[in-house]
């Protein structure tokens, strides 16, 4: 039991160690992203979903939601 | 060597910093949460000037929860009142300062857990790179309440620590209060910020006095709850008692959700795995009875999430497994990342442990 527990132990050493190199190299990705991201911006998001733009009237999740806030407070047309 | 750590871990922390503050300037709004709830409550306060009473009572945007606390889009909706229009990015930009005060806290936790300067920064590091807390610091989720959350805990947890390592009446008195009118706070931002009282159970207080803190950290809740009623405020779901088949199937679905969110590699890397490894393998020492009762008020605040997901309907229309599981599925690694102010500082405890020990093996 104490040796399982003595192995144990090294086994959580190992893993940990392990988890912060994985990590530090999960690092240089993000400096590869970040620059990236200055150079190459990303573009708009569902551009075409505009204030009361009815084409996407009854949609519905994740898009729905956007066509919500972007026309929060402009007086579309009902469905 | 420990100087050459040290250095390098402020180089990996920059790096995650810079990581979030270009997602937040960079990525474009689109998380359903921030979206769907804080910032549009935020834009719904200046469009009507004020109480969105309009908004909020309009049955398209039921699922956007009408009744949670409206704190948060409010303090927020002051920003676009004071710009006079309404602008996102400034908003957004906190939320990187949201990341810094975070690993900060949890520095100063790990200090006074008698942890080098090194080995402080490197259990940051670790906790700095979970997905969770590194989305909602900027990466795609910028604008959620979780992460304020979380920091009202982390702060909750300094006082808490502080309160346990003082044998001075007026500063365990002071801490006492200060998480009180946390709990309070975190309260009107989400409901479930309640669950930070339960740090209030293991304060070194009379019951008395801790019965009186806990009441009082309720009071906005209870206020909140009457205004929803008062206002007529539509809800999207309830708090039901279900039958015990229900409450079995219920159970069964929390912990298979726990145990693949605990899995999740691409969230949290082995650090589940890994804490409840080190939880496996050391004991609970008996001269450090604050752990204990972190762990205990993890335990509590664990067993509260569990309780509503056990209590809560969604739709009642829906078949009651399916909605539960598609609600536990979106919302289970939110529920880990908040509790990780209470588990994190035990994993570093338990970690250290076993370091030591391993170091006592290769000495020995």
């Amino acid at each position: 039991m104490i040796i399982i527990k003595v192995m144990l132990k090294y086994l959580y050493g190992i893993l940990l160690v392990s988890m912060v190199m994985v990590m530090s190299l999960r690092s240089g990705l993000y400096v590869w992203r970040t620059l990236n991201e200055f150079v190459h911006p990303y573009p708009p998001f569902h551009p075409e979903i505009t204030e009361c733009s009815t084409e996407l009237l009854g949609t519905q999740g994740q898009l729905r939601g956007l066509y919500n806030y972007r026309s929060l407070g402009k007086p579309c047309q009902k469905e | 060597m420990s100087k050459r750590i040290t250095i390098l871990i402020y180089f990996l922390l920059a790096i995650n910093v810079l990581y979030v503050l270009s997602g937040v300037i960079h990525i474009p709004l689109q998380s359903v949460d921030v979206v769907g709830i804080w910032l549009f409550k935020a834009k719904a306060f200046f469009v009507e000037g004020g109480l969105p009473l309009q908004t909020l009572k309009n049955p398209d945007f039921i699922l956007f929860h009408p009744q949670y606390p409206l704190l948060l889009p409010f303090l927020y909706s002051l920003i676009y009142f004071g710009l006079g229009r309404v602008w996102e990015l400034p908003i957004l930009l906190l939320y990187p300062i949201y990341y810094v005060l975070i690993l900060f806290l949890s520095f100063k936790v790990f200090k006074k857990m008698k942890l080098s300067t090194a080995a402080s920064l490197i259990y940051v590091y670790i906790y700095s790179m979970l997905s969770p807390l590194l989305g909602q610091a900027g990466r795609l989720h910028a604008g959620s309440a979780d992460i304020v959350l979380v920091l009202l805990s982390w702060i909750a947890v300094y006082f808490w620590q502080r309160s346990q390592l003082t044998k001075k009446r007026t500063l365990i008195n002071q801490s006492a209060w200060i998480i009180t009118c946390l709990v309070m706070v975190a309260s009107q931002i989400k409901l479930e910020g309640l669950f930070i009282g339960s740090l209030i159970f293991s304060l070194p207080l009379s019951k008395q006095h801790k019965l009186l803190l806990l009441g009082l950290a309720s009071m906005p809740t209870l206020l909140w709850s009457y205004l929803v009623k008062v206002l007529a405020l539509p809800t999207d779901f309830a708090l039901v008692i279900p039958s015990a088949w229900e409450l079995i199937d219920r159970s069964r679905l929390i912990m298979s959700w726990t145990i693949r969110e605990m899995l999740n590699y691409k969230n949290w890397y082995i650090f589940w795995p890994l804490f409840w490894l080190g939880l496996t393998v050391t004991k609970w020492p008996k001269s450090h009875p604050e752990i204990l009762g972190l762990a205990q008020a993890a335990f509590l605040a664990a067993g509260a999430f569990a309780l509503v997901y056990l209590i809560l309907t969604i739709d009642a229309q829906a078949e009651v497994g399916s909605t539960v599981s598609a609600h536990l599925g979106s919302s289970i690694d939110r529920v880990l990342f908040q509790l990780t102010p209470f588990i994190y500082p035990i994993f570093v405890f338990k970690s250290q442990q076993i370091w030591l020990k391993i170091k006592g093996l290769f000495q020995g």
